[in-house]
C-alpha cells in the first residue's frame, strides 16, 4: 500500500520537479530516499546545498517520514535553531501536525521554509536560537559562514 | 435522578431517534431507564466520605448523562455535545464560560460543526485519493470542509489516531481542524476499533475528573468515584477497597496506609529508600535463637515463637521471653535507654527507625503469609469436616478470620509510619495503648488460627475465634478513629514538619 503511494510521488516529482529541491530513491529500496535542498536566496544558507535522509515507514502515509540532514563530509554542519548536529530536524508536521494527505515534496519545501524562518519559540538548539532571538546579525553570519564552509558547492569538490 | 428530569431527557431521546443519523443511538440513552443501583456499590471511608465503585457500564452512563445536559443547554445534537465536552477535557464549567457566549466563534476554533450534512458517504466517480492514490469510482467520505477521501484510507488513518490515543481526530487534510464525532467513527471504521475508541473516550473522561479515578489494580476495569474536599485532606485517608479486593488510598493511589497520611507515606519510603542497607539487613529473614542461637527462618505470620531446638518461647519483635508479653503485650513501645543523649543521638535516631521499620516490616511479612494462612484454614476445615457433620459455611469463620487479621495487620502496619512521625506525649501513649492492644489481639487470633483445630473442640474454638475477630474488627476501627479525630483536633504532634 504505501509501496503505490510512494512511486506515485516519484512519478509527481519527475513530472513536476520543484525549482529548489530534488529528491528519489538512494538505490533499489524505495523506502529511503535522498533529497537536495538549495539554501533559499532570502536567507542566510543562499548558496548551501543540503543533503537529506528520508525513511518512509512501512505504513505510510499513515505516519509520517523521517527525515533528516545528512552529512557528507564529516564536518557538514548547519547553523539552524531547529536543527542539531546529528541533522535531526524538528518539524511540527513530521512529528504531531502530520497529515496524510501531505507529500515529501511538500516536506521538503516547509523545510525550505523553515530555513528562511526559524521557529525560536520551539527550538532544538536553545543556544542557536537564544541568538537568532537577541543579536540577528552574529546570527546571520555564522549561519553564512557555517553554510560557506560546511556546505557549499565549492567545498565539497 | 428526578422524575421530571428524567422526563426531560426521555423527552430528548425521542426527538434523536426522529432523526435518522442517530437511529441506532438508543443504547446512549439506556441509562434513563436502567436502575442505577445495579452496577454501583456505594461503601464509607473513614465514616466520613462515601465512595462509589463504577464499572465500564456505569462510567459511560455517567459521561452520557454529562453530555445530556450539556446536549441540551447548548441545544446542540448529542454526539457533537460529546465532542465538545471531549474538547474542554469534560470541563463543564469551562463550557459554560467560554463557550455558551460566543458558540459559533469557540466552535469554529474548535473545529466543530454545528449542523452537519446528513449524506456524507458517497461514491464518486474517477476519484483519486490523495491518501494512496486509489483511482476509480470509490466509496469516499468527507466532512463538512469538504476534504474528501476513500473510504479505506479514512478508516487506516483513523485507526492508527485510535491507536495513538487520540479522541479529538481531525479531517486528515493538512491544517484542517474539523473534528470527527463518534458517529462518524463509527461509520467509517470497524466493530472491534469503534469498541476501542469509546474505550478510550471513557478512558479521558475519568482521567479529566478530578473526582474519579480508575483502580491501580493491574486489569482491574473499574473506577471509583469519590469526592474528597480539599479542607478534609489533612484529616482523612480515603481508603478504598475496590471490588477486585485491591484497597488503595483515592488521594496518592498507593496501597492503602490508614492511619498514616499520604505525606507520612511519602517521606517514609524516602527514609526506607536512604536507608537501604539498614533495611537490607532487616529484610533478611533469619534470627538467632535468643537462648540457644540457633538460626531460625520465620516462615509463619504469628510473633509467638518456639525454638525447635531448645523449646524457648520468644516475641520475634523484640527476642524476649513469650511470658513477658501474655497479659500484657507491650512489644510496640519504643524504649528510650539511659544512655547519654548528646553522644548516642545519631544511634538512638538510628534505633528509633529500625525499631518502627522492624515492626512495619514484620506485619508487611505476614501480610505476605495470608496465602498461607488461607491454606492452613482449609485443612482445618477439611479436616474436622471429615470428623463431624459441619458444613462449610459453617466452618467458614475461619476463612473471614483469616481477612478479618490481615486487615488489621495492614493498619497496624501503617500506625507505626505514623508512630515513627509522633512525639511522645500524653495523647501518643493513649494511642499506642490503643495499638498495643490491637496488636495483642492480632496475634492472638493469629495463633489460634495456625493450630491445628481438634474437631472435638470446634464449637469452643468458634466461639473464641469470632469473639477475637469481632474485637480485632473493633478495636480496630476505634484505632483508626482516634489517629483521624486527633488530625482533625490537631491532637497530635510530629517530629518532622509534615507538609499540610
Amino acid at each position: 500500500m504505501a509501496l503505490r503511494r510512494i512511486s506515485k510521488e516519484l512519478k509527481d516529482l519527475e513530472r513536476d520537479p520543484p525549482s529548489t529541491c530534488s529528491a528519489g530513491p538512494v538505490s533499489d529500496d524505495v523506502f529511503h530516499w535522498q533529497a537536495t535542498i538549495m539554501g533559499p536566496s532570502d536567507s542566510p544558507y543562499n548558496g548551501g546545498v543540503f543533503f537529506l535522509s528520508i525513511h518512509f515507514p512501512t505504513d505510510y502515509p499513515f505516519k509520517p517520514p523521517k527525515a533528516s540532514i545528512i552529512s557528507i563530509s564529516f564536518t557538514t554542519r548547519i547553523y539552524h535553531p531547529n536543527i542539531n548536529s546529528n541533522g535531526s530536524i524538528c518539524l511540527d508536521i513530521l512529528k504531531d501536525q502530520w497529515s496524510p494527505a501531505l507529500t515529501i515534496s511538500k516536506v521538503l519545501l516547509s523545510i525550505c521554509s523553515m530555513l528562511t524562518d526559524p521557529n525560536p519559540d520551539d527550538p532544538l538548539v536553545p543556544e542557536i536560537a537564544h541568538i537568532y532571538k537577541t543579536d540577528r546579525e552574529t546570527y546571520e553570519s555564522t549561519a553564512r559562514e557555517w553554510t560557506r564552509k560546511f556546505a557549499s558547492k565549492l567545498s565539497s569538490l | 435522578m428526578s422524575q421530571s428530569e428524567t422526563q426531560y431527557l426521555s423527552d430528548i431521546y425521542e426527538e434523536a431517534d426522529q432523526d435518522n443519523y442517530f437511529s441506532d443511538s438508543t443504547e446512549d440513552f439506556d441509562f434513563i431507564q436502567s436502575n442505577e443501583a445495579d452496577n454501583v456499590f456505594s461503601c464509607k471511608i473513614n465514616s466520613q466520605n462515601l465512595y462509589t465503585i463504577l464499572d465500564l457500564d456505569s462510567i459511560e452512563k455517567k459521561k452520557n448523562n454529562d453530555v445530556a445536559q450539556i446536549s441540551v443547554l447548548t441545544e446542540l445534537e448529542f454526539p457533537i455535545a460529546q465532542l465538545l465536552l471531549q474538547s474542554f477535557s469534560w470541563n463543564q464549567e469551562s463550557i459554560f464560560e467560554k463557550f455558551i457566549d460566543a458558540p459559533e466563534k469557540v466552535a469554529k476554533e474548535l473545529g466543530l460543526v454545528l449542523n452537519q450534512d446528513n449524506i456524507l458517504i458517497k461514491n464518486v466517480e474517477n476519484f483519486v485519493c490523495p491518501i494512496l492514490r486509489e483511482e476509480g469510482t470509490l466509496e469516499t467520505f468527507a466532512l463538512s470542509c469538504g476534504h474528501r477521501y476513500c473510504i479505506g484510507c479514512y478508516r487506516r488513518y483513523l485507526v492508527e489516531k485510535i491507536k495513538e490515543n487520540h479522541i479529538c481526530i481531525q479531517c486528515p487534510e493538512f491544517n484542517c481542524n474539523i473534528l470527527l464525532s463518534y458517529k462518524d467513527i463509527e461509520v467509517l471504521v470497524d466493530v472491534s476499533d469503534y469498541l476501542l475508541y469509546k474505550q478510550k473516550v471513557l478512558l479521558d473522561y475519568v482521567n479529566s475528573a478530578p473526582s474519579l479515578k480508575w483502580c491501580p489494580a493491574p486489569d482491574c476495569q473499574y473506577a471509583i468515584e469519590c469526592s474528597v474536599t480539599s479542607s478534609s485532606l489533612s484529616h482523612t485517608i480515603p481508603t478504598i477497597k475496590c471490588k477486585c479486593e485491591h484497597s488503595f488510598c483515592f488521594r496518592c493511589g498507593k496501597p492503602g496506609h490508614s492511619p498514616a497520611l499520604c505525606e507520612m507515606c511519602r517521606l517514609w519510603d524516602e527514609k526506607c529508600q536512604n536507608d537501604s542497607e539498614t533495611r537490607n539487613w532487616i529484610v533478611s529473614f533469619t534470627k538467632e535463637c535468643p537462648k540457644c542461637k540457633a538460626t531460625i527462618e520465620k516462615n509463619g505470620g504469628c510473633n509467638h515463637m518456639s525454638c525447635v531446638k531448645c523449646k524457648f518461647e520468644f516475641c520475634w519483635i523484640c527476642l524476649g521471653g513469650w511470658n513477658l508479653h501474655q497479659n500484657n503485650y507491650k512489644c510496640n513501645i519504643y524504649k528510650k535507654s539511659n544512655e547519654d543523649d548528646s553522644a548516642i543521638s545519631s544511634k538512638a535516631s538510628l534505633d528509633r527507625y529500625l525499631h518502627h521499620y522492624t515492626r512495619f516490616n514484620n506485619h508487611a511479612q505476614s501480610i505476605k503469609l495470608t496465602g498461607q494462612l488461607l491454606l492452613k484454614a482449609d485443612q482445618n476445615i477439611s479436616s474436622v469436616q471429615r470428623k463431624t457433620s459441619l458444613s462449610w459455611i459453617e466452618l467458614h469463620f475461619l476463612h473471614n478470620a483469616v481477612t478479618t487479621l490481615a486487615n488489621a495487620r495492614t493498619v497496624l502496619q501503617w500506625t507505626y509510619v505514623f508512630a515513627f512521625f509522633l512525639k511522645r506525649n500524653n495523647n501518643s501513649i493513649i494511642f499506642e495503648d490503643n495499638q498495643s492492644d490491637l496488636e495483642s489481639a492480632v496475634e492472638q487470633l493469629n495463633s489460634i488460627i495456625e493450630k491445628t483445630i481438634d474437631s472435638e473442640s470446634i464449637e469452643e474454638i468458634k466461639k473464641t475465634v469470632l469473639n477475637l475477630s469481632s474485637y480485632v474488627s473493633k478495636r480496630q476501627q476505634v484505632l483508626i478513629e482516634d489517629v483521624l479525630s486527633g488530625y482533625a483536633d490537631n491532637r497530635w504532634e510530629f517530629i518532622e514538619r509534615l507538609k499540610r
